[in-house]
């Protein structure tokens, strides 16, 4: 099994599309931490012209009278307890930037990792995953070599789990691939890393409204991680997907194909019949996990961060059941 | 090297995998503490930041007195009491010194009246008329309001910021309908203020501005209706009086802007302050 496992990583290192997958992140992550500097000093120059400044470099000047406002608005006791929350965590957000000299409007490069991720985990990093686990059978389909492996004294249920852990093993190098490579181009062009700073979440939904009176910071280090390891069950389930459409058809076009078409017209379908029940149970309503930390969100009724994992995860297994099923009796002779 | 990268390859990324899930599975399990409301010890030692909030809220502010609203300790003729109500600006927010128009007058007032002065601010942020009219139900304030012998109002601000983020065509009719609820909500709120207590004077703070786009004249002059509107309204009660801030706002926007470019500096607000100081004093001597 572990040689197994071993020939099936190398086999999905030495394709290109792996190296294409890591093209397109890097092009794409300039990209973004370009399009993010150029915004931010836009904002800036606007902010400081219409200020009638110079430059913003009094930031601590104008941080200190957000916090004296924070503080003096939170000595009111008729304030309701959800805004005293938000007013607390924000107060300490500015204490923390005034404490360790930081420019509350600069950039870090772990608040673009964070943002990176949040941006694409409902549909690029998909894609990405698509784009490798497609054609995990169904290119040994097309080209042949399925009759190959299936001539070697191995059971059926072993090829196919060895080709799941791979692709497990892979999709995790892609989302170290994300979160190192956007660091890197972040912290060349914003300069600092900024893992300890604070950022808000501790959201909750309650009734399907945004429950902010429980709301906390956390450090910037640990959102990350928090982050992309919810960026690894997205990665997860459309991976076993990919390779359930994989085991079902033919051809790699196809299984792309389907599989894109499926992430795309699954968003599609959510929109048109938002106030259906059983929308909640489509796998696309359910990939913007990072949404329920950051609380940057529409609340659906009976949306959850537990709701949505438990119905991803259901995804997945059902995707390894037909693929187990399938790949079994398929008859890969014709 | 094909050899080398066959042999080393899987055994690396085993342990990568390995280190990846514990990664992951860390990170997966903190994110279900932190949306289900869970503290967990780590990242409280590691912040510092704690959840609990202040649960022993003041339950009277006043910055220049013994506030608890159900002392009955006002008929010592001696001393006068004035309450800020409204929104942000009642508040003071932009201030340097926390004080706002309300606590620069009331300083004023001090300075030259002979008479012990009292004062609580119960504006809240981002109040609009109708949250306004949702507090004055609450009993507390009625007795604050009774004991009163001046109220300062600052409201409308912010229904009248509603319209900016309406297009241009929607904000005529928009700001019908949001001057109608404006005025019949003040309306109600005079109503109150009255019968709770008749003598007491409203000072009533007129908008000096929209926002710091003084190219977009369409905002301005919605501004200048409402400002006519709530002046008319206002002047014409009893013991009420509006105190218009456009002009002193006029030609030195910048200089008595604090930075969030909304709110007035601790000048902009002196301004005020002198202002009402003019108007009022003659009504406590």
């Amino acid at each position: 099994m572990y040689n197994l496992v071993g020939n099936e990583i190398l086999k999905l290192f030495m394709k290109r599309r792996l190296f294409v997958v890591f093209g397109i992140l890097l092009v794409l992550i300039s990209l973004f931490a370009y399009g993010e500097q150029y915004t931010r000093e836009r904002t800036q120059a606007r902010v400081a012209e219409r200020l009638g400044i110079e430059d913003i470099d009094d930031w601590r000047e104008i941080t200190k009278q957000q916090l004296r406002d924070l503080e003096r608005r939170l000595e009111n006791p008729f304030i309701p307890d959800e805004g005293r929350a938000s007013l607390e965590v924000r107060a300490e957000q500015l204490r923390y930037y005034l404490r360790e000299d930081i420019n509350p409007t600069t950039f870090s490069a772990g608040q673009f990792m964070s943002n990176f991720m949040e941006q694409s985990i409902f549909l690029f990093l998909p894609l990405l995953i698509i784009l490798l686990g497609a054609d995990i059978v169904s290119k040994e389909s097309t080209t042949g070599t399925i009759k190959l492996l299936m001539t070697r004294p191995v059971p059926r249920w072993k090829i196919l789990t060895s080709k799941l852990l791979a692709l497990m093993v892979l999709e995790m190098l892609v989302i170290f691939f994300m979160a190192g490579l956007s660091f890197l181009i972040a912290y060349f062009t914003f300069g600092h890393a900024g893992f300890s700073e604070p950022v808000i979440t501790g959201f909750r939904i309650v009734n399907g409204n945004l429950d902010a009176s429980n709301i906390r910071t956390v450090s910037l280090g640990l959102y990350n991680i928090m982050v992309y390891s919810l960026g690894y069950i997205v990665a997860f389930t459309i991976g076993k997907m990919a390779l359930m459409v994989s085991v079902l058809v033919k051809s790699t076009a196809a299984a792309i194909g389907i599989m894109m078409s499926s992430l795309i017209g699954g968003t599609f379908l959510s929109f048109f019949i938002s106030d259906w029940e059983l929308t909640r149970y489509i796998f696309n309503v359910n990939l913007r996990l990072t949404d329920f930390l950051s609380g940057n969100l529409q609340p659906i009724e009976g949306l959850s961060l537990q709701f949505s994992v438990i119905v991803l995860m259901a995804w997945a297994l059902g995707s390894m059941i037909v693929s187990y099923g399938v790949f079994q009796y398929k008859d890969f002779m014709d | 090297m094909l050899k080398l990268i066959k042999n080393y390859l899987w055994p690396f990324f085993l342990i990568l995998f390995l280190i990846g899930s514990g990664f992951f599975v860390y990170g997966i399990i903190q994110s279900f503490q932190v949306v289900s409301g869970g503290v967990s010890a780590e990242d409280e030692g590691a912040n510092g930041i704690s959840t609990d909030l202040p649960d022993d809220v003041p339950d009277g502010i006043d910055e220049e007195g013994n506030g608890d609203p159900s002392e009955p300790d006002r008929e010592d003729s001696d001393s006068l009491r004035f309450i800020s109500l409204g929104d942000s600006l009642g508040r003071g927010t932009g201030d340097e010194e926390g004080l706002g128009f309300s606590g620069r007058t009331v300083q004023l007032l001090t300075e030259n009246l002979d008479e012990e002065i009292l004062y609580s601010n119960f504006a809240v942020d981002g109040f609009r008329s109708q949250q306004l009219g949702e507090l004055l139900e609450n009993s507390e304030f009625l007795q604050e309001i009774r004991n009163a012998d001046g109220v300062f109002l600052s409201i409308g601000g912010n229904d009248l910021r509603t319209l900016q983020n309406l297009s241009s065509e929607d904000q005529d009719d928009a700001y019908d309908m949001i001057e109608d609820v404006y005025l019949e909500t003040l309306e109600e709120t005079f109503t109150l203020l009255r019968s709770e207590n008749p003598d007491v004077l409203i000072v009533f703070l007129g908008l000096y501005h929209l926002d710091y786009s003084d190219e977009n004249s369409d905002e301005t002059e919605f501004l200048l209706r409402w400002n006519a509107t709530t002046g008319r309204f206002v002047s014409s009660r009893e013991n009420a009086v509006w105190i218009p801030t456009y002009d002193l706002f006029q030609f030195q926007l910048e200089d008595l802007l604090s930075f969030d470019g909304l709110h007035p500096n601790s000048r902009g607000y002196q301004k005020i302050a002198e202002r009402i100081f003019d108007v009022i004093s003659p009504f406590y001597q």
